[in-house]
């Protein structure tokens, strides 16, 4: 079977005048399936959002991207050329309030996004959107279609995010952190209508989050990343009850409550290392309590810890 | 909506009141005898105090500025001390060409301040935009009437492409006059499709509209390039881009519009501004205009055309501004609301 999306050996450099400024993403290889919904963990400035900005060509000026990406087993190109974007694949941002443009109503929004992607009449992409907005819960959908952003409020505004994320019937869906700025029950009311519209649509989901118990929730399989690598990847259940690495370890075991959802993961010890450019040996090496002195020497690869459950760490699994 | 309005014309309403004050008040205190102006400078004594008695100087002032608001609302707004006519007739024949120039000189300005606005947003730091840069500091700074010199010696000294001064040619008045429809000149021949005067009249405001529009355009162009980069920057802009939508929409339909808010301000500075700039550009282009008629009032005191003239300006002002608060309103749904 091949992969909904394979993002292979991904690698994001940053130039300034012909110079390499710093590389936050070192080579990140993940697949996610139809259906499939996958979590992206790591703190912050790990490359969670330019991974995600990798895969649809929106790299900010500067970026270097190498690697490959495929989708359906297609090479996309990494300069964004391809129409995928908006249409195959589609992305939902953290903040509703500052995503929509507000001095446009959100109709009119979702019908430059119909345009673009499809052929369709006024009246028929008019209905095509108000279909969406019932699909994502949205009461009143004539009337959210008038509407500007200011009249919605955040949980409103980020179901009609989805509802135009979903407009194209895209394949992948990415999530960037899309419950951070909304309450808890709003945010909890969010992920159950993501699910709901996986088992409707069947897209897959790349969902990028700070939240572990957002991931405990909804997430299939998971990848953990630190400093632009995958260090720990496998099923969901797998890597949460029983984490290889000595930093998935300290991520779950710095949770106050397992189930407490809304806790970033900042409380181990240490910083990122700040720029990744002359890196050698094991990158958490500086923040870990099992690290021994081939730690510096080697860089550790993925390897099987347990049944498609893999970590990138020598002494995976050690005491 | 309508109470937006409601309340921007209120505001403009007791503005205009309070000029009228300010106004009588400083032709109160403008040196220089009325009545002489009016007599000329060698009558006799009991003829300036008859003349000062017809013109009611002789009144307490309170009466004087009741007499003056009074005669604003039925329309005597007195007559100029230099044609002896009443001096609404005056502004009446005047003020069609001013409109004509001036709204030519804003249509210039607003098109091509916002196209180059937008261009020079699109790569900023790069050679375009150091033009475009360059273009409108030099629009900005450069006073009008020298520009106005400038232009006439290029495009009809050397070149000889463009009329040098007036609104229609000599001729026009014999070949093919143009017929009274609006009372504006360019317009009626418009209507009336009279092509030769049309013609002749759009050649002959080629070069004061553009004099008129250089430093309004600097300032707009400046003004869209900074919003637009603003906007740019914005989380909207990249979720269209996200959502695949082609550069040229997003900057052109979508962002602009979120530019044009804060640029339609400076629009409305700029046309306050411009609206001085035709006094210069008239004498300059011996346009038929109010311009014209303004400097020749000031340099013989002429206080009732002056005052007439200061509170048409001023109207002109708060009318553009009014345009500008509803064109805004119109653009940002969040505006209508406070
Ligand atoms: N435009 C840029 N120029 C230079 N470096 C950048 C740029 N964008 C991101 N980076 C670098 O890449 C790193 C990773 O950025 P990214 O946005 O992917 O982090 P993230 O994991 O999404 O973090 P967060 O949780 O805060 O969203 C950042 O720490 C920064 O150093
Ligand atoms: S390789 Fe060494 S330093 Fe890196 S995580 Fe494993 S034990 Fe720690
Ligand atoms: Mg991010």
């Amino acid at each position: 079977m091949t992969d909904l999306l394979h993002i292979d050996d991904l690698e994001v450099a940053f130039q300034e005048r012909g110079m390499l400024t710093n590389r936050p993403v070192r080579g990140i290889t993940l697949s996610v399936a139809p259906g499939e919904v996958v979590g992206i963990v790591g703190e912050t400035g790990c490359g969670k959002s330019l991974t995600a900005l990798a895969v649809l060509g929106l790299l900010p000026k500067g970026a270097v991207p190498s690697g490959r990406i495929l989708l359906d087993g297609v090479v996309q190109p990494l300069d964004g050329s391809g129409s995928a974007r908006g249409d195959v694949i589609s992305i939902v941002f953290q903040n509703p309030g500052t995503a929509f443009n507000p001095v446009f109503t959100l109709g009119r929004q979702m019908r430059d996004v119909v345009a673009r992607h499809r052929r369709m009449g006024r009246a028929a992409a008019t209905a095509h959107i108000l279909h969406y907005f019932e699909q994502v819960g949205l009461p009143e959908p004539e009337r959210i279609f008038r509407s500007y952003p200011h009249e919605l409020s955040g949980g409103m505004l980020q179901r009609a995010m989805i509802a135009m994320a979903l407009l194209c019937e895209p394949r992948l869906l990415i999530l960037d952190e899309p419950t951070t700025a909304l309450d808890v029950t709003i945010a909890k009311q969010i992920l159950e209508l993501i699910l709901s519209l996986r088992d409707r649509f069947g897209f897959g989901v790349l969902l990028i989050t700070h939240n572990l118990g957002v991931v405990r929730e909804v997430c299939d399989r998971i990848a953990v990343l630190y400093a632009g690598r995958v260090v720990e990847t496998g099923p969901a259940d797998a890597v949460l009850k029983a984490p290889a690495h000595p930093y998935t370890r300290g991520l779950l075991g710095a949770l106050p409550a397992r189930h407490v959802p809304g806790q970033p993961l900042d409380a181990i010890r240490g910083a990122v290392p700040g720029n990744l450019l002359g890196l050698t040996g094991c990158s958490f090496r500086e923040r870990c309590p099992l690290a021994i002195d081939r730690c510096g020497e080697i860089d550790p690869g993925l390897a099987p810890v347990a049944p498609l459950h893999e970590a990138a760490c020598i002494r995976a699994g050690a005491r | 909506m309508l109470r937006f309005l409601a309340s921007r014309l209120g505001t403009a309403v007791l503005v205009l009141f309070v000029l009228t004050l300010v106004v009588f008040v400083m032709s109160r205190v403008i040196p220089g005898d009325p009545a002489v102006v009016y007599a000329g400078p060698k009558a006799p004594p009991e003829e300036l105090a008859r003349i000062r008695e017809k013109l009611g100087f002789d009144q307490p002032l309170i009466v004087q500025y009741v007499n003056y608001l009074g005669g604003l609302f039925t329309g005597d707004w007195g007559n100029s001390l230099a044609t002896k006519r009443p001096v609404l007739d005056e502004l009446a024949i005047r003020l069609p060409a001013t409109l004509e120039l001036l709204f030519a000189a804003m249509l210039l300005a607003v098109v091509f301040g916002v196209v180059l606005g937008v261009v020079a947003a699109k790569r900023p730091g790069r050679a375009i935009d150091g033009v475009i840069r360059f273009l409108a500091i030099g629009g900005v700074s450069m006073p009008a009437f020298w520009l106005g010199l400038l232009l006439q010696v290029l495009f009809v000294g050397r070149l000889g492409w463009l009329p040098a001064t007036g609104q229609f040619s000599t001729e026009v008045e014999y070949v093919s006059p143009v017929a009274h429809v609006t009372g504006f000149p360019l317009l009626d021949s418009l209507l009336t499709g009279n092509w030769i005067a049309y013609s002749d009249g759009l050649a002959h405001l080629v070069l004061p509209a553009v004099t008129l529009a250089a430093y309004p355009l600097g300032l707009i162009a400046r003004m869209t390039r900074a919003s637009m980069l603003e906007v740019l920057g914005q989380d909207y802009v990249f979720t269209a881009s996200a959502f695949g939508l082609r550069d040229g929409l997003i900057r052109w339909k979508l962002a602009l519009k979120n530019a044009l808010p804060p640029t339609m301000t400076i629009v409305g500075l700029a046309a306050a501004y411009t609206l001085t700039g035709t006094f210069f550009v008239e004498v300059v282009f011996n346009w038929p205009g109010i311009g014209q008629f303004a400097v020749g009032a000031m340099l013989a005191v002429d206080y009732p055309a002056i005052m007439a003239i200061t509170l048409l300006g001023a109207a002109g002002y708060l009318i553009a501004n009014l345009v500008v608060d509803l064109i805004q309103a119109r653009l940002d749904p969040r505006v209508r609301l406070s």
